[in-house]
């Protein structure tokens, strides 16, 4: 009975600093995907995000945004700076590591090159993350998104682009 | 729940960002389509080309205008005609109008064409390039790095006792060999670029750098506007009926050998024997339209004769090359060039001997041959370029030394100016009138044109000419070109201007 409570003590205090809000920033490749990414190359990207827990522990809202900025040996370049809100679920299994699955919707302001436009277009992400925590306030992460830049509703329109953004990240629980 | 009025405001400004989320035009689809079509033909002519018309192997029209005059050395009659042109391009730009380099086309593409008339390089349709497009706003010239140019039909001859032993030339076109030769390699100088004392910096194929003279521009360059569904970009080489047989020397080779290869017509820079380069001899010319402005321009004129459309009011002398300035004008005042005073170049007295290439194989009557070669270069560097007070016998031949750096320059700014082979530029509008005697200029954008009709039968391996005409009251020679006025015209979007 002793044993089973401290356990669940422990749990339970460990669970306690990962559910405060939390505040980061990440770095890593941007890489367009399918016909985008035979226009444009890989780069360097990174981003920022802002995170609160639901009442029931295991879930989250974050809010993220990112440049990531696209070139090409030639003329073409691809500008992205996607504002969006996830959810995120972390899987209720006890683990040194935390694994977060996340979806979220937003906006994705995008300027093109050589055309030289710009303009917001809604956009719809999916991701993976895994954490370790280091001490009660930073945590260290790897994560992998998936964004889709949805143009569909537009006349004319033949493609929406995919990119998918990989990183390591630190934040803080505040 | 407090904790919750954060996200849901979050929320709310996310789904307003996603509502105002509202663009005119779809981004990645504009990033993806393409409105500038670059196409790339092979043709003197616009549109509607002469047919292919190379002479018989060792025919007199052959020896004449197929056979360039470097062919001297190896009398041997088992040439063939080349069959195909091959073409490696390693990326296009386009320049702005403050220099700035658009590398709008960073694709290597390869193409081999048949040299037959139906091929799309040579039936007036062209070949489209891949590329994406560039910013909306004025273009000067378009740069063409061309890696490689290749034609088959070349041999390599190797002397012995009883004759010339021919072999197949191979070369290698897009990562395979083929019995084929790259002659863009000796494209790259000019006759007299080699004694240029830059002439390391000096590179006329990598890029081949082609002015766009569109009318809309006033001939200063292309405009480009995304407004437009599609503009195409037309790049034209004159490869057709411009194809000639020129000769060059091993030097590697133990034994003695010479090559027979198939390179583009010498007509603008004369190649003479012994010369080891071929440059300034790719004709281009590059020119913009876009098919929802376009008009025509249509009419009859004689057959087989080419029609050429400039703008109005330019002058027909900048479409076509002087006649030999160095032959007393009494000489020039016939209408036709008269071939035995020697060719334009060789009359330049600053036309230097060129100096053998060392010898770096192992046999010893070929060391000796080079030996002679460079005892016979000095005596001709000698004569041209007198030191101190020798006196070669000869010398009375001669009316001006090329004595100094000065005079070297000055001869050959003299010879480019009267040759007027610098001013040059190919018609934009240019068709062959077939048999029907009726023609159209297609594809021509608004604006006032004035249209000639050449006053002869287009000749193999050559364009065209002007004349000497006669003496002004200055004594400069006046010249008159071998086209002859038709019509001025208007085009506008859509009409078919006639002519007459």
């Amino acid at each position: 009975m002793l044993a089973i409570s401290s356990d669940a003590f422990t749990y339970q205090e460990r669970k306690d600093y990962f559910s405060k809000p939390q505040f980061g920033g990440w770095f890593g490749p941007v890489t367009p995907a399918g016909d985008l990414g035979r226009r444009v190359e890989t780069n360097l990207g990174g981003g920022a995000f802002f995170r609160v827990t639901f009442p029931w522990p295991y879930l989250k809202f974050g809010v993220d945004s990112s440049y990531q900025k696209f070139k090409s040996k030639g003329v073409n370049e691809l500008q992205f700076v996607p504002v969006y809100g996830n959810l995120l679920f972390q899987i209720p299994v006890e683990f040194p590591v935390r694994f977060q699955f996340k979806a979220g919707a937003g906006g994705g302001w995008l300027s093109v090159k050589p055309d030289n436009k710009n303009g917001w277009d809604p956009i719809f992400m999916g991701g993976f993350e895994v954490s370790f925590p280091a001490g009660r306030i930073v945590n260290i992460g790897l994560r992998i998104d998936y964004i889709y830049i949805y143009e569909g509703y537009l006349k004319g329109s033949k493609n929406g682009g995919h990119i998918i953004n990989t990183g390591i990240q630190l934040y803080f629980n505040i | 729940m407090k904790l919750l009025k954060q996200p849901t405001a979050v929320i709310l400004v996310l789904l307003f960002a996603f509502a105002i989320s509202c663009n005119k035009d779809p981004l990645l689809t504009d990033l993806k389509t393409k409105k500038l079509i670059v196409v790339l033909k092979g043709t003197y002519e616009s549109n509607s080309p002469m047919e292919w018309n190379m002479p018989a192997v060792n025919s007199p029209e052959y020896l004449a205008n197929m056979q360039d005059d470097s062919v001297y050395e190896c009398n041997s009659t088992t040439d063939t005609l080349p069959n195909v042109f091959m073409v490696d391009l390693s990326e296009i730009r386009l320049w702005d109008t403050r220099g700035k380099s658009y590398k709008f086309a960073n694709y290597r593409q390869t193409f081999a064409s048949s040299l037959s008339d139906n091929d799309p390089m040579f039936n007036g349709t062209g070949y489209p390039l891949s590329n994406d497009d560039v910013p909306s706003k004025a273009y000067t010239s378009i740069a063409l790095y061309i890696r490689k140019m290749l034609l088959d039909g070349a041999r390599s001859y190797t002397a012995r006792d009883d004759g010339w032993y021919p072999s197949v030339v191979w070369d290698v076109f897009k990562e395979s060999e083929y019995p084929t030769f790259n002659f863009n390699a000796l494209q790259i100088h000019s006759y007299f670029d080699n004694l240029r004392l830059e002439s390391s910096s000096i590179n006329r194929v990598y890029p081949l750098v082609i002015p766009i003279n569109d009318l809309l521009t006033g001939g200063a360059g292309m405009f480009y506007s995304s407004k437009f569904s599609y503009t195409i970009l037309e790049i034209r080489i004159v490869v057709k009926n411009f194809i000639k047989k020129y000769e060059q020397k091993s030097t590697s080779s133990s034994e003695y050998t010479v090559k027979h290869f198939h390179a583009l017509s010498d007509w603008l820079n004369d190649v003479e024997k012994d010369d080891t380069v071929i440059g300034g001899n790719v004709l281009a010319v590059a020119r913009t339209y876009v098919p929802e402005l376009v008009g025509k321009i249509s009419g009859t004129a004689t057959a087989g004769r080419h029609v050429i459309a400039i703008p109005a009011g330019s002058s027909i002398l900048n479409y076509t090359l002087n006649v030999d300035p160095y032959i007393d004008h009494a000489v020039t005042t016939a209408s036709t060039r008269d071939e035995s005073m020697g060719t334009l170049r060789s009359l330049n007295p600053c036309n230097l001997p060129r100096k053998p290439t060392y010898y770096t194989g192992t046999s010893i009557y070929r060391a000796l041959e080079y030996y002679m070669k460079y005892e016979n270069y000095k005596y001709e560097w000698n004569k041209l370029v007198p030191q101190g007070t020798f006196v070669y016998p000869d010398f009375s031949e001669l009316t001006t030394y090329c004595d100094s750096y000065e005079t070297f320059k000055d001869q050959w700014n003299n010879y480019a100016k009267e040759t007027s082979i610098r001013n040059m530029v190919l018609p934009q509008l240019a068709v062959y009138v077939p048999s029907s005697g009726t023609f159209t200029i297609e594809n021509v954008m608004p604006g006032s044109y004035d249209v000639y009709v050449a006053n002869r039968a287009p000749e193999y391996g050559k364009l065209y000419y002007n004349h000497f005409d006669h003496l002004d009251a200055l004594n400069n020679p006046v010249y008159v070109s071998e086209f002859t006025f038709l019509k001025t015209v208007s085009v506008s979007p859509g009409s078919v201007a006639t002519v007459p």
